[in-house]
């Protein structure tokens, strides 16, 4: 069931990051890029690196002066082409890359942020559904306990039942998709970030999915934010739209329909 | 300033993270076997009855050791494996978990304590099995192995530290690790593992002055053979080197981490 959505911020909603002045430059040449990363290190290690927002010989923006905040009780849909920064920005956003121009800063009741990109990675097919769990839940940072406490949740929600106590290799990409996204799902975290991972067929799975997403992180103080080019997914789940191109911040809405138009008209 | 990014992981989190690591490591590869984690065993039982065979042959005249040469050679080997393997583990670091950190946030000091962890459980084993042979073999054994745990732990961070100054290097640019590998088999043959010190003269003992391999895997063999250290003065100074090191080294690679990450082509 798709919820009614009103086209302004929720009064209630408190903020939970802030986005100031944010950089990050790529370097497109092999080269160049082992050149300047030498120099990178070597600038770091005697504590000589200022960062600067000069470009050098094959270095482009892949995120140029992005300035916005994200909300509590938000699911903020992050559009753009292939290439406009997108997973980059969640990736600072979730700390695995540096930040080393602008400023990230999270509200302090907010204890616990995660990520799913390659919703597949750090699966071990030699071992078996449950084990799986198990270790695709420490990697999110989860106790034994806690994940014993989700595994009935888990197996409802991915529908795998008996076939959790059988070697991963022994499952079809689908039902990997599935076991891994229902282990993301399980943690209780207050920021999830989503990239590209609602790319599961199963319809039954991705209402389950849907419907715990919307309960969870519209209400409870908690944010979404996913990064996806299906149209109809975006508009039966988000809240809000922000669009990015070539690293840039474009615009941000809470018409979804409209920012799904937007992006729609950037593609073409 | 810096950004306030939550850290995810609890000590409780942090201490079964390292426990599903190293289970994985240790165990995930022997699944798809029959005899399973038995081949941690048949390993070093490889390796025993191989320098057993070549005893038996007599082609290898080392020069002069105190006790049978097979189990001096035993012994540097079962060392320098642990060295090796933890160089091996901590310069694949990018390789085998490049991608994992990449869409998770982990703690690298668990990641480098799971790689030593694995090390040392991957020596422990063919070194308990090598001590118990001795022992069958009649050879004798000094109280003082239970000193030896300190040169063997440093043996190890030293391994430790150079896998991760190599490993954080060669995410940049592979010429490191394609380097300093062939560099490390160099660094096997010139270090006393299958010879003794005694033999060394001239250039060879010029550069084994500066070896800390040398001062450790001698001081191993010594201490559990005759009970005493070899040059104690060199050993501990290399000893609180390594320490020193590695704290830098440590510090180094969880800075730079994620600047490689953003440079490797993972």
């Amino acid at each position: 069931m798709i919820e009614s959505r009103t086209n302004i911020r929720n009064p209630n909603s408190i903020e939970l990051v802030n986005v100031k002045g944010l950089y990050k430059k790529f370097c497109s040449n092999t080269k160049y890029n082992m050149i300047y990363g030498m120099q990178e290190i070597a600038a770091d290690t005697l504590s000589l690196n200022k960062p600067s927002k000069t470009l050098r010989k094959h270095e482009f923006w892949a995120l140029n002066d992005l300035n916005f905040s994200l909300y509590s009780n938000e699911i903020t849909a992050l559009l753009g082409v292939n290439g406009c920064g997108k997973t980059t920005l969640i990736r600072m956003l979730a700390g695995i890359y540096d930040t080393k121009i602008g400023q990230i800063t999270y509200n302090k009741d907010v204890k616990k942020v995660c990520s799913v990109f390659a919703i597949k990675s750090g699966l071990n097919q030699y071992l078996t559904g449950v084990q799986n769990i198990f270790l695709k839940g420490a990697y999110f940072g989860m106790t034994k306990e806690e994940i014993e406490e989700k595994l009935e949740f888990i197996s409802q929600l991915s529908g795998l039942g008996k076939h959790l106590n059988a070697p991963l290799g022994k499952y079809s990409s689908g039902m990997q998709t599935r076991l891994a996204m229902s282990v993301a799902m399980s943690v209780d975290c207050d920021v999830l970030f989503i990239d590209e991972g609602f790319s599961f067929s199963d319809p039954g799975f991705k209402e389950r999915c849907f419907d715990h997403l919307r309960v969870t992180y519209r209400n409870n103080h908690k944010a979404l934010v996913f990064a996806s080019h299906h149209v109809h997914k975006i508009e039966e789940l988000a809240s809000r739209v922000i669009l990015l191109d070539k690293g840039k911040f474009i615009d941000s809405t809470y018409d979804v329909s409209a920012g799904v138009e937007q992006y729609v008209d950037l593609c073409r | 300033m810096p950004n306030n990014i939550p850290v995810n992981q609890t000590i409780e989190s942090k201490i079964f993270l390292l426990r599903q690591m190293v289970n994985m490591r240790l165990f995930a590869e022997f699944k798809h076997s029959f005899l399973g984690w038995a081949w941690l065993i048949i390993y070093p039982l490889f390796t025993i009855a191989t320098w057993l065979f070549i005893k038996q042959a007599g082609v290898i005249n080392p020069g002069e050791t105190e006790v049978p040469y097979y189990a001096y050679v035993l012994l540097g080997i079962v060392s320098w494996g642990f060295f090796f393997e933890a160089y091996k583990n901590c310069s694949n670091i990018f390789n085998n978990y490049g991608k994992i950190v990449l869409v998770n946030k982990l703690p690298l000091g668990i990641i480098v304590l799971s790689e030593f962890c694995v090390s040392f459980i991957k020596f422990l084993i063919p070194f308990s099995l090598t001590i118990l042979f001795f022992l069958i073999s009649g050879i004798s054994i000094h109280i003082q192995i239970l000193i030896s745990i300190m040169p063997i732990l440093i043996l190890g961070l030293l391994g430790t530290c150079l896998g991760l100054l190599i490993g954080t290097l060669s995410g940049i640019a592979k010429d490191f690790s394609f380097f300093f590998d062939n560099i490390m088999r160099l660094v096997m043959l010139l270090t006393p593992i299958i010879y003794s010190p005694k033999v060394m003269n001239g250039t060879l003992a010029k550069i084994n002055f500066y070896n800390p391999l040398n001062y450790l895997i001698n001081s191993i063999r010594n201490l559990i053979f005759e009970g005493t250290w070899y040059e104690f003065s060199n050993t501990i100074l290399w000893i609180s080197l390594v320490i020193i090191l590695f704290a830098l080294i440590l510090r180094f690679f969880i800075k730079e981490f994620p600047t490689i990450l953003e440079r490797s082509n993972i």
